[in-house]
């Protein structure tokens, strides 16, 4: 049978499934959470993988016509857990139930051949009849098997190997475990133990780092053709054939390779980062400098300030940074004097941005001694004797000192050396001025970089984070000595307090944020850490605390989720299985992540005809006004990324349109001007301005005003290597308005539940200085840590639990503690909790609950006549619209 | 030192009650079918004398015959109502006062007295507010498959009944709720004989209905 053929039995399969709504009922509920379809795609998942080993001959051997038998039997061997008394004892809610049910079993397994498409083989229906019934231990009881035995005596396959196979693969796949699955396949006494070499990756999860580390260690045993078997959120389990040698990739390997992929994602748009504030630091970010993006840093830099921002100060001020900038009394200057100096320091205070960030990324710093004093000369050179020096005088941003130091010295300049018909730099116009000003520089910093053994760049920058990040592989590594370790550990612990928030030669550390100890670490800027400079218990009371250390690795964690998102991180969206995935299913997660991605990226950054379409996971109310209808477990990539998009209301829209045509009519002088440099004809403004809007115009600066004035750009990026866990940064909250933790909280809920629900994962948003050492999920999404979303949450699953138990089944106190108490929303009642906040949020503005909260108010509403009272007493009707109807009554079903 | 008080806090379970706030509800909820209320608009013309039932419960003060008289009071001075109840209304009062009086009694915390009273009566609201909603989408959804019969398509009625400019309707889906506001203030000749036809065909009144929701629907 060829890969396709499995293949598209397979897919029939998987369809089958869906239409048995198996993504609603739960298999494993003990520990972890498993959906049946997740459950059973996962078994014949692990099938197609090691289908091309069984089928050698010097293994099973196994045919066509029984791989076909085995996917059959797989997707149908835990059928008995579809039955509601199952589905009751599995939850908790009934008495105890074998997911063998023979009686069904002989009725389903006829329909299943003509259901997948094939031609009844009554002989392969009583092998896969035999593998369903003894897939489980306490169903192999002698009865059983000889009734197994004499049903297929007249079938050719080989039955029993075949029901082996399902047995193991079964048992492998439910164990929660990483080390517990090893264990399983390296046990003597199991079929796969001399078949199967075993072996894995194992990672500490920290973050964005962990997705490209999990990639790299894939990429090394895939070199070493291991296949993955089974993905973890934090490891991968790999097999190869028995007969091949066993070699595991070193953990150099998987460095080097961590080093390429980490090189692969730093080639973001970083040059926004870079430049920072000029009254206080210029180069915030010198891990992340390039030397070949030097330029467009310096261009940045020139836009940091208005050429106008000095004229706008008060005369007092402007007098008084005058009478120091020509070292004159103040009551010397006369009015005029004042107005030219004035236009000349304003003229020049952008170019002072300039020079000081040359500075900065000239400094010894950056490029050592030896370079240093190789780009003094190179600036003296071109400058004039000891302005370097005087360049190195100037620090904070101050334009009398700055004009006497740095621009005179440089407007001074004689024309003739840059080839300019003027006698001095000064009579230029400021844009040709400017532009010598860049070249100089960039000629200057590029000479100096030119003659360095190693020039500041991200290259480097992977290198050094690979370092940092591989102490995040547990395995494959050798192990540590434990017992060193814990003394480390201990000692740093005894010693650190007192060095916390301080900076010092003999210091030790504790991550503040991972807990590893450290002696050379960073200390925290307000975008690695909220509030560094806060005290922390991990510090003495007394003495002097300035901000606290983070270790490196935290460091360049940090620094990465800046450069893939242009931006400081504000949460992080995490999808992963909810227990294990299998190959097949890990690719189609990440093949649906990559395209809802792919459709929300091209309206953020306005690749559409109308950029007044956005995008935005906070507003809820809007998504679940379109969505809440439709079955979330069956929503398509298109319709998910539809729903996180709407269009602008028309004020905004109007907003949009005159900033857009404020800025085009900046840009040119006059229409003529605009068509002659774009080469078009428009006879009016507002067909220009059309135009632009619709994207028609691809050259310069078209596309950068439409982008400033539509406010467009990429403000989620999509961290998507491997399917162990998927990140998807956001440079924005989920909240909107005044929304106070909870409300917010809940708005991140429902997100979850919608994602995780269509994607059959479970997802958790944290906020970017949050832990991501998250409990292993129990559920489909994670409650984030509010106290009160927390207990909201906990009564509406008890009353969905309660409701239960009206049906008159037996009802367990423990897990209805559990529920109450529990962190993650379970599947089974993951669509009730997504389509009661849903509503609430499409209520919630409509009531006059306190904007502040009104979700929560909305949930923990006593009855739904509450909340519809609150709505009439804000309708200006004092009525209620009927479009409220619907979502009143499913908020009825929540409440009651 | 003083000597330390310990403070122990209960919490009512409320949903212990839930059945039976749910039958008092559905008590409630039968006899105001048959309650010939003067207007929906207000949650005291909506709720009748169970409105006035339920505050006077709270009171303590009534046993179950005396508040089943008072309201019954109430009913028979209603003007609408003509000094007439039917049996079925009669029987609903005097089951659900009886079973009010009965689970009040039964709980000895006022605090949990008014939440229960508070969640019969918003209860009930919203379970009233809903059946007159539902009643209205009805009437709408009539209205509109009448009208369909009646005009060829949607520009036949926009030219008959005089819609112009903005005021012109896209589909039958739009078309404004039958009511009287609308008939008294907006229709012309041929819309107003619509209505009366379409109300004719029903052989009812035209329900009482706010002209915004008509509007909205």
């Amino acid at each position: 049978m060829t890969d396709n053929v499995l293949g598209r039995l397979y897919e029939r399969a998987i369809s089958y499934m869906n239409q048995q709504s198996w993504q609603r009922l739960t298999a494993k509920s003990r520990g972890f959470e498993q959906s049946l379809f997740d459950h059973t795609r996962i078994e014949m998942d692990a099938l197609l993988q090691l289908a091309p080993i069984l089928s050698r001959p010097n293994h099973f051997g196994l045919t066509e016509d029984e791989l076909e038998l085995l996917v059959i039997a797989l997707m149908a061997h835990d059928m008995g857990k579809q039955l509601p008394e199952w589905q009751d004892y599995i939850l908790g809610r009934g008495e105890a139930l074998s997911d063998v049910n023979r009686r069904l079993t002989a009725e389903v397994v006829p329909t299943l051949y003509p259901a997948l498409g094939l031609e009844p083989n009554p002989d392969a229906e009583r092998v896969v009849e035999n593998c369903i019934n003894l897939h489980m231990r306490h169903e192999r009881r002698p009865g059983n098997v000889l009734e197994a035995v004499l049903g297929a005596r007249e079938s050719q396959a080989r039955w029993f190997s075949l029901a082996e196979i399902v047995f193991h693969l079964d048992n492998l796949c439910s164990i929660g475990s990483v080390s517990g699955a090893l264990a399983y396949l390296r046990n003597e006494r199991n079929i796969f133990y001399r078949h199967l070499h075993s072996s894995h990756h194992q990672v500490n999860v920290r973050g964005v780092s962990t997705p490209m580390l999990h990639q790299a260690a894939e990429d090394a045993f895939d070199e070493r053709r291991w296949v993955p078997l089974l993905y973890f959120r934090g490891a991968t389990i790999y097999v190869k054939s028995a007969a091949e040698p066993r070699e595991e990739p070193a953990q150099e390997a998987i460095q080097n390779r961590l080093s390429q992929v980490l090189q692969e994602n730093l080639q973001g748009e970083v040059a926004s980062l870079m430049v920072g504030s000029p009254t206080a630091d210029i180069l915030p970010k010198p891990d992340l400098f390039d030397h070949r993006e030097l330029g467009d840093y310096l261009r940045i830099a020139y836009r940091k300030i208005g050429s106008g921002s000095f004229a706008k100060k008060k005369p007092d001020d402007r007098k008084r940074v005058v009478a120091a900038y020509l070292d004159v009394k103040q009551s010397e200057l006369d009015k005029e004097m004042l107005e030219r100096e004035t236009e000349r320091i304003s003229q020049a205070q952008p170019e002072m941005i300039v020079f000081k960030f040359f500075k900065a990324a000239t400094s010894e710093n950056m490029i050592g001694s030896a370079g240093f004093q190789r780009a003094a000369e190179l600036y003296d050179e071109v400058f004039g004797e000891g302005a370097r020096s005087n360049l190195q005088k100037t620090a904070n941003l101050m334009p009398a000192k700055e004009m006497n130091l740095v621009i005179d010295s440089f407007w001074k300049l004689p024309g003739a050396q840059f080839d300019q018909p003027v006698e001095t730099l000064e009579e230029l116009d400021v844009a040709a001025r400017v532009e010598i000003l860049f070249e100089t520089l960039g000629r200057i910093a590029q000479q100096v970089y030119s003659e360095l053994e190693d020039p500041p760049s991200r290259a480097a920058l992977a290198g050094d984070m690979s370092k940092s990040f591989i102490a995040d592989l547990i395995a494959p590594t050798s192990l540590p000595n434990f017992t060193e370790v814990a003394e480390l550990q201990r000692e740093y612990y005894s010693i650190s307090k007192k060095f916390a928030g301080k900076k010092g030669k003999k210091a030790r550390y504790f991550c503040p944020v991972c807990n590893t100890p450290f002696a050379s670490g960073t200390q925290a800027r307000a975008d690695f850490v909220d509030k560094p400079e806060t005290h922390t218990n991990r510090a003495t009371a007394y003495g002097g605390f300035d901000k606290v250390f983070i270790c490196n690795a935290c460091k360049y964690e940090r620094l990465l989720r800046q450069v893939l998102l242009g931006g400081r991180t504000q949460e992080v969206m995490v999808l992963m299985p909810r227990m294990n995935i299998g190959r097949a299913a890990g690719i189609e997660l990440v093949r649906r992540a990559r395209n809802i991605y792919q459709e929300l990226y091209v309206v953020m950054v306005g690749e559409t005809d109308d950029p007044d379409i956005q995008v935005s996971m906070s507003l809820t109310g809007m998504i679940a006004g379109k969505g809440v209808d439709k079955n979330v477990f069956q929503l398509s990539d298109e319709e998910l990324s539809r729903l996180f998009s709407y269009r602008a209301g028309e004020k905004n829209r109007r907003k949009h349109r005159n900033q857009l045509s404020k800025s085009l009519k900046e840009e040119f002088e006059d229409l003529e001007d605009l068509n002659d440099e774009w080469s078009v004809n428009f006879e009016d403004w507002e067909s220009a301005l059309d135009a632009v809007i619709a994207g028609e115009i691809t050259e310069e600066p078209a596309p950068s005003l439409r982008r400033e004035a539509y406010g467009l750009g990429s403000k989620m990026k999509l961290i998507c290597q491997t399917p162990n866990l998927i990140l998807l940064p956001l440079s924005y909250s989920l909240s909107v308005g005044n929304d106070n933790e909870t409300n917010s909280a809940l708005r991140k809920l429902f997100v979850e539940l919608m994602i995780g629900l269509s994607l059959d994962c479970a997802v958790a948003i944290l906020r970017d200085s949050e832990s991501f050492a998250l409990p292993e999920p129990q559920g489909v999404a994670w409650i984030p840590p509010t106290g009160p979303a927390r207990r909201l949450v906990g009564e509406m699953l008890e009353r969905f639990e309660r409701k239960h138990r009206a049906d008159g089944l037996r009802y367990r106190q423990k897990r209805m503690n559990r529920l109450v108490n529990s962190e993650w929303v379970p599947l089974e009642y993951g669509e009730q909790v997504y389509r009661a906040i849903g509503v609430a949020s499409m209520l919630a503005g409509d009531t006059n609950y306190s904007d502040r909260s009104h979700i929560y108010q909305v949930l923990s509403a006593p009855t739904v006549g509450h909340v519809l009272r609150r709505i009439e007493q804000e309708s200006s009707t004092g009525q209620i619209p009927f479009y409220h109807l619907k979502p009143l009554k499913i908020l009825e079903e929540v409440l009651a | 030192m003083r000597r330390l008080i310990f403070v122990r806090t209960e919490r009512t379970d409320i949903d212990q009650y839930a059945e039976e706030v749910e039958s008092v509800r559905q008590a409630f909820d039968r006899y105001l079918d048959n309650y010939p209320r003067k207007t929906s608009r207000t949650k005291t013309g909506l709720m009748g004398p169970v409105g006035k039932i339920l505050s006077e419960a709270r009171s303590g003060k009534w046993d179950a015959e005396s508040l089943t008289g008072y309201a019954l009071n109430i009913h028979l001075m209603t003007p609408k109502a003509g000094g007439y109840i039917s049996e079925e209304g009669r029987k609903s009062l005097r089951e659900g006062v009886e079973e009010l009086v009965g689970l009040l009694s039964r709980v000895e915390s006022p605090a949990v007295q008014d939440k229960l009273l508070d969640r019969i009566d918003y209860g009930l609201y919203a379970t009233r507010r809903f059946k007159g909603m539902e009643y209205l989408e009805e009437v709408s959804r009539s209205y509109v498959e009448f009208l369909k019969e009646r005009y060829q398509d949607i520009g036949d009625l926009n030219d008959k009944w005089g819609l112009k400019g903005r005021a012109r309707l896209e589909d039958f889906s739009r078309v404004p709720y039958p009511s009287r506001n609308r008939y008294a203030n907006k229709a012309n000749d041929e819309e107003k004989s619509a209505i009366d036809t379409f109300f004719q065909s029903r052989d009812v009144e035209p329900e009482e209905a706010d002209p915004e929701e008509g509007e909205e629907l």
